[in-house]
């Protein structure tokens, strides 16, 4: 059975998890509980945003707050409100997650360039304020993460150096000696990857070859986020005319240990997360809504 | 938010973490009168660390000219203007900390740099910090015309911001030995760590998209050898050792004689809070005080006075430690000054190296009838 939380609980949640008194800016009478019903269809959930299968689920537009329980906060929201939809075919979830966004970022190259980006977190029915904090070692909260940099690398291929300094001029990469302009990842074997510190540790963020825009990932509290060993989440976003519309798709059953399993005609705890690169927007900086139900049609 | 106690700053202030001092602390002493910025130190560690596809621009170990250089640009005078006003009374500080001045929601007080701010690593190179007009082309200590070298790396604080500001504990300090490493597996890009450290010494890599900084050539430290940077000086201005707090000094230990004994080697910018383990013995020739005031806080006279005091021929043992730095590669752990020579040790306190407080000359006849020449003059 889902326990709805209270507008009550999720502000003590917010006092007791790090603010005596909430900061004005996140207004809690703006925040909404999301209220998601996903609709069976008999066909395939559709990757394309745009795609006709989609106008079959009833949108939900949920109101957004920012982010004040983990440092570092997020006063205000970046975005009032995000609109969503989900789907499911028996088989696999999806939602259709969109935004408000004059300017889209996909780059993540230079220092300062942070990328757009929505996530839907999800939990078991009865999970409250505490569990929305990311979730608890406990309860473990399954997050869907779309990365506009991640879509770019797919679609336009690894965004290197190059992508953002054309310029660059250097006289070789040790050890690549006389190879020009060495491109990742085919110019550099397994030897030559020491000299990409994140790569050669295995940090998924390092990876140049990238398999799926959405990463699938587990938190059991705030700054525990860890990728799922099996990453099967995929989807796609589309910009167009000021707007982000993003599919996060996932199979309903779990692959992993922590993973959460849904089940058609189940109730689940669900929360969503959007993240504006243009305002800096980054791990707990973020726009978020209050934690609510995802009801999945039998 | 825990209280900590900074010795350096004298007095207890904020911090996001309990304190817990290391087993021991990795410190370095920078002598900055010695200092000829050569960058053979940048050049050591961008060989040994970043020569990799997103490291272009990355220097863990860069030397800049005070007042006008910095890397990246402007980083101090932009972290002090933040941070605004702040006093000193006497050896007690009692302005705010960066962790103190944090605005509301933040760990620290910080700014992430721009690209562009990384672009001139030598803006400012030996510009003095007024303009040389005719009648200022005079020689006396201190001088009015002046400039000096800032030789920099990862400061591997007590208390340091970019560990504090990192959202998911990638960032560590090892127990050890002190040295705050990135973990590059854990590292998710947010760049608080960029943005919070004042020293701008954690840098964003444009290739692997993860955050990275200065190691201390921890590999080397392990096997008691001293980082590549200190190692390879030309102009021996680095002393590597290991620093222990105010009470717990050891006369005979390198590091703790310079920054505790003699109390001429100073940390940079103490007032930030950060308890920085590199110490800077200021330069001796600058007329304007006030500026090494700010920069390495309020002993700066004290530590004037007494290297002047040793390099006119007193203090044996301040001058004996100086010449042991980068006299070998191993960790000096303990001196001694000894009948006109400084001995180091080693950890199990083997001598590592023996050094004349002068060295001996020898004067030879310009002409040598043996071989019929003239003889160059060389020393």
């Amino acid at each position: 059975m889902t326990r709805k939380i209270s507008r009550r609980e999720a502000l003590a949640g917010l006092a007791a998890l790090g603010t005596l008194a909430l900061p004005a800016p996140v207004r809690a009478q703006d925040a909404q509980q999301p209220e998601v019903l996903s609709v069976r269809t008999p066909s395939p959930v559709p990757l394309d945003p745009e795609a006709e299968t989609w106008r079959r689920a009833r949108a939900a537009e949920i109101g957004l707050i920012g982010q004040a329980m983990a440092y570092p906060f997020k006063i205000r929201p970046s975005v009032p409100t995000v609109r969503v939809r989900s789907l499911h075919d028996g088989e696999h979830i999806g939602f259709l997650v969109e935004w408000r966004d004059p300017r889209p970022d996909h780059r993540t190259v230079k220092t300062r360039e942070f990328k757009d980006g929505c996530g839907v977190m999800l939990l078991p029915a009865g999970a409250g304020a505490t569990e929305w904090m990311m979730g608890t070692p406990k309860t473990p909260a399954t997050v869907l993460h779309w990365r506009a940099d991640w879509q770019l690398d797919l679609e336009a291929g690894f965004q290197d150096l190059e992508a953002a300094f054309p310029n660059v001029a250097f006289d070789f990469y040790p050890p690549l000696v006389g190879v020009d302009r060495p491109k990742l990842p085919d110019a550099y074997p397994a030897d030559a990857r020491k000299w990409l510190p994140g790569w050669y540790a295995g940090n998924p963020l390092s990876q140049p070859r990238k398999t799926t825009p959405v990463e699938k990932l587990v938190a059991q509290g705030a700054g525990t986020l860890e990728q799922l060993p099996t990453q099967n989440a995929t989807g796609r976003g589309v910009w167009k005319d000021g707007r982000w519309r993003v599919v996060l798709r996932k199979p309903l059953r779990a692959a992993d240990a922590k993973e959460i399993s849904l089940a058609p005609g189940g109730t689940y705890a669900v929360a969503f997360a959007v993240w504006q690169g243009a305002h800096g927007d980054r791990g707990a900086r973020k726009s978020i809504t209050l934690l609510g139900r995802l009801r999945l049609e039998a | 938010m825990p209280k900590v106690y900074n010795w350096q700053i004298g007095r207890e202030m904020d911090y996001p973490f309990e304190g817990r001092r290391p087993q021991r602390q990795a410190a370095a002493v920078f002598d900055t009168n010695k200092c000829i910025a050569c960058q053979t130190c940048t050049m050591a560690c961008k060989t040994t660390w970043t020569s990799g596809k997103g490291q272009e621009y990355m220097f863990w170990n860069n030397v800049e000219t005070k007042p006008w250089g910095s890397y990246p640009l402007a980083w101090d005078v932009r972290v002090l203007e933040l941070l605004g006003p702040q006093a000193w009374e006497g050896n007690v500080y009692r302005g705010k900390t960066l962790f103190e001045a944090a605005p509301s929601g933040e760990r620290a007080l910080g700014y992430l740099p721009e690209d562009l701010d990384y672009a001139y690593p030598n803006r400012g190179e030996d510009e003095t910090n007024l303009p040389l007009t005719q009648e200022r082309f005079y020689l006396r200590l201190p001088h009015d015309a002046w400039f000096f070298y800032l030789p920099r790396i990862c400061n591997h604080c007590t208390y340091p911001a970019c560990l504090a500001s990192c959202p998911r504990t990638a960032i560590y300090k090892r127990p050890e030995d002190g040295i705050v490493l990135l973990d590059q597996q854990r590292c998710r890009a947010y760049r608080e760590c960029v943005k919070n450290c004042p020293f701008k010494k954690v840098f964003y890599n444009h290739t692997t998209r993860v955050s990275e900084k200065c190691v201390l050539c921890f590999p080397a430290v392990e096997r008691g050898v001293q980082p590549r940077c200190m190692r390879t000086c030309i102009g021996k201005i680095r002393t590597f050792g290991f620093v222990s707090t105010p009470d717990r000094a050891r006369a005979d230990n390198p590091v703790d004689f310079l920054v505790h004994v003699r109390k001429v080697a100073l940390p940079l910018l103490p007032q930030l809070g950060l308890e920085a383990n590199v110490y800077y013995i200021p330069p001796v020739h600058v007329g304007n005080v006030r500026f090494l005031q700010m920069l390495f806080g309020p002993g700066v006279e004290h530590a004037v006075a007494t290297y002047r005091k040793a390099m006119e021929g007193g203090d044996e043992e301040l001058r004996g430690v100086l010449l042991l730095a980068v006299s070998t590669d191993r960790i000096v752990h303990r001196f001694r000054v000894h009948r006109g020579y400084a001995y180091g040790y080693d950890e199990r306190g083997e001598e590592v190296v023996r050094v004349p407080l002068r060295e001996p000359t020898m004067v030879r006849p310009a002409y040598d009838p043996q071989h019929r020449v003239y003889r160059y003059n060389v020393t």
